[in-house]
């Protein structure tokens, strides 16, 4: 297994993905006359993740996953900042062969394909599109596609339809490695699913990131999902990436309030609650509106003067990293 | 694009969607049935018109002027002494002939530019809302009135007869807005659906993503228009027509028929009688067709 | 945004977007005198015009210039009132709209009333009392109706009912007040035949929105009921798409009107446009499509007005 933390890529040396100060702004249109505004879905995110291994990214809904993964996949903005994999930057205007090395799982299994062609066609299409395979070897290579995620070959021929959603997500992972790509992105990958297919779902990216040495970028809400899969978990809060690490670090012993409220609101059966925990209360701010210095300032239960006003720095802690006024020096 | 003008008038936005999930799909397929046959009798006879008709529709016989049904002339003759149901046979190949064209001229351009504007905004987005908004605030048959009248009635063109070219003209130059904005409304909604994010993501070109991905399926409603449109566009026709605007005596159209026997109404009443009801009969099978197949695609 | 304040600032706004939309309407107007093939000089002023008179009248129109010259020729005379002589009376355009615009008002006016005062009931009948046999009725004859030709009704209609009976007159405007009426009720049914039906039926799925809207939910669960509840929940919250249906329909009902006028031999600014169109006479074409152009634009703009008066949610967005 390889070894990977928050920073860096260390063990294997090989490059997966690098996003370096990623940003993604929204101009959101206003009335009449009025002065359009603009929503910071991700604030200046730097991520690596090496090849063969796993970066998880949890946040509340609305806090910027999904822009994130839409920038790197190259069908977001990208405001500023750079994602490059294997050491070469892809810009947002990706031509075939930059497009390929990052692919995508959606979230909703029913959305995410064509109603329209059949599987088949599909495989077929992206196949040939890319010069990956031609003549015979095309249908040869899209019945390989379809065992590598468990399904008959004869299901070529079918359209969306004739699958159950775990059956469809199986597809939507074929189709994403039909194009060999380096680095696999998953957003909600699983949360549409029930839960003994989501546990299946769960276990074939795992297996295939191994087998095949991508990086996997699993983006979930699911804390528990992330942390059986995941090598390395960022954790993202109104655009901020405001703690990341290696999983065990990181869940045995998070560092950012906000990591820490998320790690309690799971329920646990291992682990009575101590009296007077953090508790995460209320919803998060309005991304239109968010608040000036340390974004999460008005959830903290430990907040400070300093955090209204000074938006913390990340700092390197035993291989963590954190954005808290509360971890000044770092290590 | 009448169809479309008429706009929640008409059936396919009727989104009560829950009310007619049940049971739409057998009674989709009784509307298809019914409409589709009404439909191909039509269509069966404006083809074999020249087998149909037992007498030229133009050959006049002023022996036997106005006859009564029966006997030679099953539905008898009119004030020149021609064969009223010959004429009514061969009206069916002009009406439909020029109602299809007045349907699928506008959807086709109207389906490339609203395409076009949904899938890849900028100016030409922007130009065909503010064309949309123009034709909704304006008498569109009124002007195709006043528009035929100032074109005048040309001689025939290509495989058109007289008169046709001009009717196929003024109902393109505005349907196809109509079309662009169904179009338009149906792209902007597909193209961010995740299987065409899943294409855009695979560095699918975006004409390739435009026309396999996003098109197919933002054509539904608009095949369904399409369908309601050639009765309307057969409707509006027929009206101008009637009015001296459309298709030209002595050319057998349904409407030019209703004004040229209209003197002789009193007496004579199936003479204006049988061209308007083949208009509706036509229609309403068409709009059945039209109906069923929005009922059968809402179903899938 | 104090509520008054923004209910003329919609107002404004409203106004203001009428003024590109007046340009663009009298844009295609004016193009009906550029689509006509050959030197519409010419067209204008008849066969017996000499070759002086044409160039005299093509540079006064400014046809030897620019497409924007001749529009804004066109924009400068329409402000002063001056539409153009007819080609075949030689009389002033605008003195043939003023004689002829009574009946076609009578026409507007009657088939309007007519059919907002079948198709309202109706459409309150069928919501509810959804996918009873007048429901089902109402939607099928819907369909049929869109297909009517409505000069084939009004045909038929003198043929079996004003004939046989000698009720109302065969063609023609009659004399004085009750002459008028009786004229006009045929056309007026003739219309509302194929309009009453359809605006119903778009009417009774609005009013079904609304009463499946919470709101009316929670006045059935505080007991309010039966002709109370459709008063003060259902008319009130279903007025504003009834409004903005018929504004919708207003083209169609002119052009209707159009078509009948020429059915009953009824002498309005209708019929006399069929004869200009047919007869070639381009400046009356003109004047009268501008008349009833002016006419979509003006009841849409009275519409949405008083949408603001009816809907307070209206000014808020």
């Amino acid at each position: 297994m390889l070894q990977t933390t928050g920073l860096g890529v260390k063990g294997s040396g090989v490059t997966g993905l690098e996003v370096r100060g990623l940003h993604v702004r929204y101009r959101v249109p206003a009335g009449l006359g009025r002065k359009p505004s603009y929503v910071d879905a991700v604030n200046g995110a730097d991520l690596s993740v090496a090849a063969g291994s796993s970066l998880g990214v949890v946040g509340e809904s609305g806090c910027g996953k999904s822009s994130l993964a839409r920038a790197i996949c190259g069908i977001g903005p990208i405001t500023s900042g750079s994602v490059s994999v294997g050491g070469v930057e892809l810009t947002r205007r990706r031509d075939r062969a930059a497009a390929r090395r990052v692919q995508m799982v959606f979230q909703d299994p029913t959305s995410s394909l064509n109603p329209r062609r059949t599987i088949g066609s599909m495989l077929r299409e992206l196949l040939t599109v890319h010069g990956l395979r031609t003549g015979a070897a095309v249908d040869r290579r899209a019945a390989e596609l379809l065992e590598l995620v468990g399904l008959p070959a004869s299901a070529l021929g079918d359209r969306p339809h004739a699958f159950s959603g775990g059956q469809r997500q199986r597809i939507g992972i074929a189709r994403a490695l039909a194009l060999e790509p380096e680095v696999l992105m998953a957003d909600e990958a699983v949360s549409a699913l029930d839960v003994s297919t989501q546990a299946v779902v769960v276990d074939l990216l795992h297996t295939l990131r191994a087998e095949l040495g991508l990086s996997l970028v699993f983006i979930s809400h699911d804390l528990g999902v992330v942390r059986a899969v995941c090598d390395s978990v960022a954790v993202m809060y109104l655009g901020t990436i405001v703690e990341q690490g290696p999983t065990e670090m990181l869940f045995e012993s998070p560092r950012h309030p906000y990591t820490r409220a998320l790690l309690d609101a799971v329920p646990r059966i291992d682990v009575v609650r101590p009296p007077g925990s953090a508790r995460l209360s209320g919803e998060p701010p309005s991304p239109l509106d968010v608040p000036t210095g340390c974004p999460f300032h008005p959830r903290c239960p430990v907040a400070v003067a300093r955090c209204r006003t000074e938006q913390p720095v990340p700092v390197e802690i035993d291989g963590q990293t954190v954005s808290c006024h509360l971890w000044p020096h770092g290590s | 694009m009448t169809a479309a003008l008429v706009d929640p008038l008409i059936d396919p936005l009727d989104n009560s969607v829950n009310e007619r999930r049940s049971a739409a799909s057998g009674r989709g397929r009784a509307k298809l049935v019914v409409g589709g046959s009404l439909v191909a009798a039509f269509v069966l006879v404006a083809v074999f018109a020249g087998a149909i008709a037992p007498h030229d529709p133009l050959k006049q016989d002023l022996l036997h002027r106005l006859a009564d049904p029966g006997g030679a002339h099953l539905l008898g003759t009119d004030a020149l002494g021609r064969d009223v149901f010959s004429r009514l046979v061969y009206a069916t190949r002009v009406d439909l002939r020029v109602g299809v064209l007045c349907a699928v001229v506008p959807m086709l351009v109207g389906t490339l530019v609203g395409a076009t504007a949904g899938f890849y905004g900028g100016v030409a987005d922007t130009l065909v809302t503010r064309l949309i908004d123009l034709v909704q605030s304006f008498p569109v048959l009124v002007f195709f009135l006043a528009l035929l009248g100032a074109l005048g009635i040309p001689q025939a063109f290509l495989f058109l007869g007289p008169g046709e070219l001009p009717v196929v003209i003024v109902f393109a130059a505005v349907g196809w807005i109509v079309y662009a904005r169904l179009i338009r409304g149906e792209v902007l909604r597909v193209r961010e659906l995740d299987y065409v994010q899943a294409a855009r993501a695979a560095g699918l070109s975006r004409p390739r993503v435009l026309l396999r991905h996003v098109l197919p399926n933002a054509v539904n409603q608009t095949i369904v228009y399409v369908v309601l449109d050639v009765g309307l566009a057969i409707l509006a026709m027929a009206t101008l027509s009637f009015l001296g605007l459309g298709i030209p005596a002595p050319v057998p159209e349904w409407g030019a028929m209703i004004a040229e026997n209209r003197p002789y109404f009193a007496d004579q009443w199936w003479l204006v009688v049988t061209p308007g009801l083949s208009v509706s009969v036509l229609g309403v099978g068409l709009a059945l067709v039209g109906d069923g197949l929005d009922d059968l695609l809402k179903q899938s | 945004m104090p509520a008054t304040g923004s209910r003329y600032t919609f107002v404004w706004h409203r106004l203001l977007q009428s003024v590109p939309l007046l340009l663009a309407v009298t844009f295609l107007v004016f193009l009906i005198t550029k689509v006509t093939p050959g030197n519409p000089a010419r067209t204008i002023l008849g066969p017996k015009a000499t070759s002086e008179q044409v160039s005299r009248l093509s540079h006064q129109l400014g046809y030897d210039r620019g497409v924007p010259t001749q529009y804004w020729r066109f924009l400068e005379r329409l402000v002063h009132g001056d539409l153009g002589d007819s080609a075949r009376t030689g009389n002033a355009v605008t003195s043939v709209i003023a004689t002829h615009l009574a009946p076609t008002v009578w026409m507007v006016v009657a088939s309007a009333l007519l059919t907002s005062l079948v198709a309202v009931p109706l459409a309150w009948a069928a919501a509810a009392h959804r996918d009873s046999w007048l429901d089902h009725l109402l939607r099928t004859s819907s369909i049929f109706a869109l297909y009517l030709p409505t000069f084939w009704v009004g045909l038929v209609l003198v043929r079996f009912v004003a004939l046989p009976t000698g009720w109302f007159p065969v063609s023609g405007f009659g004399d004085g007040v009750t002459g008028h009426l009786r004229s006009v009720v045929l056309p007026a049914i003739s219309l509302s035949l194929g309009l009453a039906p359809v605006v119903a039926r778009s009417l009774r799925t609005a009013m079904i929105d609304v009463l499946e809207s919470d709101y009316v939910a929670a006045a059935r669960a505080a007991g309010v009921r039966g002709w109370s509840l459709f008063r003060w929940y259902v008319v009130r919250n279903s007025l504003s798409p009834a409004v903005s249906l018929l504004a919708v329909q207003i083209g169609f009902l002119l052009f209707g009107v159009v078509v009948l006028e020429v059915t009953f031999d009824i002498n309005g600014l209708g019929s006399e446009l069929v004869t200009a169109a047919v007869g070639k006479d381009l400046l009356v074409t003109q004047g009268i499509t501008l008349v009833f152009a002016l006419a979509v634009v003006v009841v849409n703009l009275v519409a949405d007005l008083l949408l603001v008066v009816i809907d307070p949610r209206v000014r808020a967005s």
